[in-house]
């Protein structure tokens, strides 16, 4: 009776059998309607906070190591939570890694010289590719000073790895231990600055106040690596190339 | 004492840890063997912390993350309750992980198991512990995530849909539980739950959150009729998968509804309300006891007796009615409940173990096809049995002293009705156990004669399910000794509690 | 309703919410698995609205917490997105019988 809520069973392969009626439809409309107006209704009525912790952040501020209040809070007021996010993108890595079929002895990236990508790929390769490395490099850097930081960045240098991995020239070999490791260094890092500061501090991730801004850094390079290779992953296990080099090779 | 607080970081740390070293390592031998020594490790540190918090007065151990106290930074908070809930998970965390390195070890699916048990593990202690409204939301998609990918790497079609509907009812419980949150820190602008549980009102902003987060966290504890994910997927998952989705997880989210209910927004909850949660629970112990006696899957058939089950936990609802006010997350009815978690969690990874071994030596789970199975596998069905006799509350079991708790306390605040729910519950769980049992000592059947349809396993499998089912006996002889423990299981909100931070702003 | 009441950060916290509704609808409704995830993430934005636009104020800067939410809610969305569309992948790759198109 109620098993088949959310989707049924058949409509992932075919949504013509998802259809609800058109009066449950209706009904859930109008409950949702009543729902929204509930809660802006709610909204309106109560007052908002004066200021949030905008106040309390920015007096901090100058002891975090960074000058923007955002990747102050991400990476060192409430850095626990950023450390639990890697974790998150780590499992579905972990699910989306090709079972292990082959021999781990091969390397990490193959190139085929004799595949042609065609004019329009080659030169998206060699114009787009590095310039969307450094800007994730910039986007890195930046972070400390205003907007960006370690997921636009892992965004960008993913953009760049799937033009390259989706060519026929490049393939990346998900096998490697040299894959599994950059898909784990972000946590990896993060896990062991965090008990490193600890044996300075006492607290797990506090820094040193003199060093905050290198350790920052330092940890938002390695999630920016496990980022992007997770992004990267994500991309080429949805999409579905690479099955040749990794099943079969 | 100090020293405690100064390790719980560690409950979660180490899980993520050993987590990374599973992903780098690859080989199910060695991950199965760092995997049972950091569980033992666990197992010994969230005890010491259990005896740490009886003997310390003020009952609350607070850790700031990074160094800094809350409203700006993230802290820990470790109370009796949540004390027993971080070593309950770090005990069937250890019996599992050993049933585990034999259950996978000639399986490929081990390389992937490894490092997502211990990213769930990591995500319910996280739970457990935070002190942090939008840090409880990362742990839950941690959990979340992580259980929908240990049931996926059963990889037939029927575990990956109950796997994705899984995963969309579990994100769409998160989204509803963040929602709360930006209502909650719109209002008071604040993230710590004891901030929180101090300034709350019953604002329509603050009714509304605490609507959308029981919505959101029925879903995911699949609270009766939002229990519709929960057989496929509790029922599909491999045997120790299974034991800790219906041990652990599904006690995660509603520790969380409970303490919204009547610590932290208890200005905004409404006695209604709290009888309407306890219809519902009363209806889930009904309806899954009901599907449980017909279901054709012994699986199946375990995975709707914990939405049964689950029903008897939102009993404590009803039985907080006028005592809200007061600090309600204390008190006989929380100790009860208390109780029936430890019971539950005990007797049902017992059962899935015992299930799991059922398969394994059957190679099918179809509950008609068993008969005359006890000859094959005596001690799994002996497990299946006791866990069973606790489930229905028989005495000398902990679901007994449990069920005790909950009878008598219907009756000491006069809702009667309940008491007929509950020993319905009871007669419906003896009928669906014996159904099972009754078959499986039935005799002169020729399903099993062929000695090469029975397959042999390993004996350490049906003994850590043994263990299990035997815990749920210990725990119920020594009542008194658990309920010492949860006397002192108080949720102090008003109480500063205890941080490193505090000590050395003294010490200073 | 007082039209003073509608402020600007009353406006976009309600079309936050707004979204939300349309998501859980979308979620609910719509057949299409593949709408089905995009109707959650259409419902992860609403949310990410209605923190954004509580968090910022006339007379002093935004609030960064709100913003650090939802920076590492967009990241937990993408994982939640990412596995679903896994899952529907090879649920389909499992089909019994019939190719689907």
């Amino acid at each position: 009776m109620f098993k088949e809520i959310i989707f049924k069973e058949d409509a992932i392969n075919k949504p013509e059998k998802g259809r609800l009626p058109t009066s449950i439809a209706v009904l859930c409309g109008v409950t949702i309607l009543a729902l929204c107006t509930l809660l802006v209704g709610a909204l309106i009525s109560t007052q908002r906070h004066s200021e949030g912790l905008q106040q309390v952040v920015s007096s901090m501020l100058n002891k975090s190591g960074v000058e923007n209040p955002v990747t102050a809070v991400l990476l060192n007021f409430r850095s626990y939570d950023t450390l639990l996010e890697i974790a998150v993108l780590l499992i579905v890595a972990i699910v989306m890694l090709p079972q292990a079929t082959v021999s781990k002895s091969l390397s990490l990236i193959r190139v085929q010289q004799s595949a042609d990508p065609g004019l329009i790929m080659s030169s998206l390769l060699r114009f787009l590719a590095p310039t969307l490395i450094i800007m994730g490099g910039y986007m890195l850097w930046t972070g400390a000073y205003s907007p960006g930081g370690a997921f636009q960045a892992g965004a960008l240098i993913a953009g760049a790895g799937i033009l390259i991995f989706t060519n026929v020239q490049y393939q990346v070999n998900m096998q490697s231990f040299a894959f599994r490791a950059l898909l784990s260094i972000g946590l990896c890092i993060f896990i062991l600055s965090g008990f490193a500061v600890a044996l300075q501090t006492g607290q797990f991730l506090e820094y040193p106040q003199k060093y905050a801004s290198a350790i920052i850094l330092f940890i938002e390079t390695a999630a920016t690596v496990s980022i992007a290779t997770t992004l990267l992953l994500l991309y080429l296990a949805v999409a579905g190339t690479q099955e040749e080099f990794n099943h079969d090779a | 004492m100090d020293n405690i607080a100064a390790l719980l970081p560690a409950l979660i740390m180490l899980p993520l840890a050993v987590s990374v070293c599973c992903v780098l390592i690859k080989n199910s031998r060695v991950c199965a063997a760092i995997s049972i020594i950091s569980a033992a490790a666990l197992l010994i540190l969230s005890a010491g912390t259990l005896l740490a918090i009886n003997t310390y007065e003020a009952g609350v151990l607070r850790y700031a993350f990074a160094g800094w106290s809350q409203p700006l930074g993230i802290e820990l908070q470790v109370s009796g309750f949540t004390a027993l809930m971080t070593a309950l998970t770090c005990l069937l965390v250890f019996v599992l992980s050993i049933y585990s390195s034999v259950y996978f070890s000639s399986s490929d699916k081990a390389i992937r198991f490894w490092p997502l048990w211990w990213l769930l593990i990591a995500g319910l202690n996280a739970l457990f512990l935070s002190s942090d409204i939008f840090n409880i939301y990362v742990a839950f998609e941690l959990i979340g995530l992580a259980a929908v990918a240990l049931i996926a790497i059963e990889n037939s079609r029927a575990a990956l849909i109950a796997a994705l509907r899984y995963l969309l009812v579990s994100l769409l419980g998160s989204l509803c539980y963040l929602l709360a949150v930006a209502l909650l820190y719109r209002e008071y602008g604040t993230l710590d739950l004891v901030q929180l549980a101090s300034m709350t009102s019953d604002s329509a902003s603050s009714t509304a959150a605490l609507m959308l987060i029981t919505i959101g966290l029925c879903l995911k504890t699949a609270l009766f009729p939002l229990h519709f994910w929960l057989p496929a997927a509790h029922g599909g998952a491999s045997a120790p998968v299974s034991a800790v989705l219906s041990a652990l997880v599904v006690k995660g989210s509603f520790y969380l509804i409970a303490r919204f209910w009547l610590d932290i927004l208890a200005p905004a909850a409404s006695d209604a309300g709290l009888i309407i949660l306890g219809v519902f629970g009363a209806a889930a112990i009904l309806w899954g006891s009901a599907q449980a006696l017909f279901a054709s899957r012994l699986k199946v058939m375990v995975a709707y007796s914990t939405v049964a089950q689950i029903g008897y936990l939102f009993l404590l609802f009803p039985l907080m009615v006028g005592n809200t006010q007061t600090n309600a997350f204390e008190g006989a009815a929380m100790g009860a409940i208390t109780y029936l978690i430890v019971a539950h969690a005990t007797a049902k990874s017992a059962m899935f173990l015992a299930a799991g071994n059922i398969m394994r030596i059957a190679g099918h789970d179809n509950i008609k096809q068993l008969k005359g199975l006890v000859r094959h596998c005596p001690l799994s069905i002996f497990t299946f049995g006791i866990a069973g006799a606790s489930l229905i509350g028989l005495p000398p079991s902990a679901g007994f002293i449990a069920k005790w708790l909950l009878l008598s306390n219907s009756i000491n605040t006069g809702q009667w009705w309940w008491v007929i729910v509950i020993l319905s519950g009871g007669l419906l769980a003896a009928a669906y156990v014996f159904k099972f049992l009754n078959l499986a000592f039935t005799k002169d059947d020729d399903t099993f004669t062929k000695a090469d349809i029975v397959r042999k396993i390993s004996p350490i499998m049906p003994l850590c399910a043994l263990a299990l089912a035997l815990l749920t006996v210990v725990l119920g002889f020594n009542a008194q000794w658990l309920l010492d423990i949860s006397g002192t299981l108080v949720y102090e909100t008003t109480g500063q509690g205890f941080t490193v931070q505090n000590l050395a702003g003294v010490a200073q | 309703m007082m039209l003073s009441q509608l402020t600007p950060e009353i406006m976009y916290s309600a079309s936050g919410i707004a979204l939300f509704g349309i998501g859980l609808l979308g979620l609910i409704i719509v057949p299409h698995i593949f709408r089905k995830i995009l109707a959650i993430n259409v419902m992860g934005v609403g949310i990410f609205m209605l923190l954004v636009s509580s968090a910022k104020r006339a007379n002093i800067d935004a609030d960064p917490v709100p913003h650090a939410m939802v920076l590492t809610g967009i990241v937990v969305a993408v994982a939640g997105t990412a596995l679903a569309l896994f899952l529907v992948k090879k649920i389909n790759d499992l089909a019994p019988s019939e190719k689907s198109q």
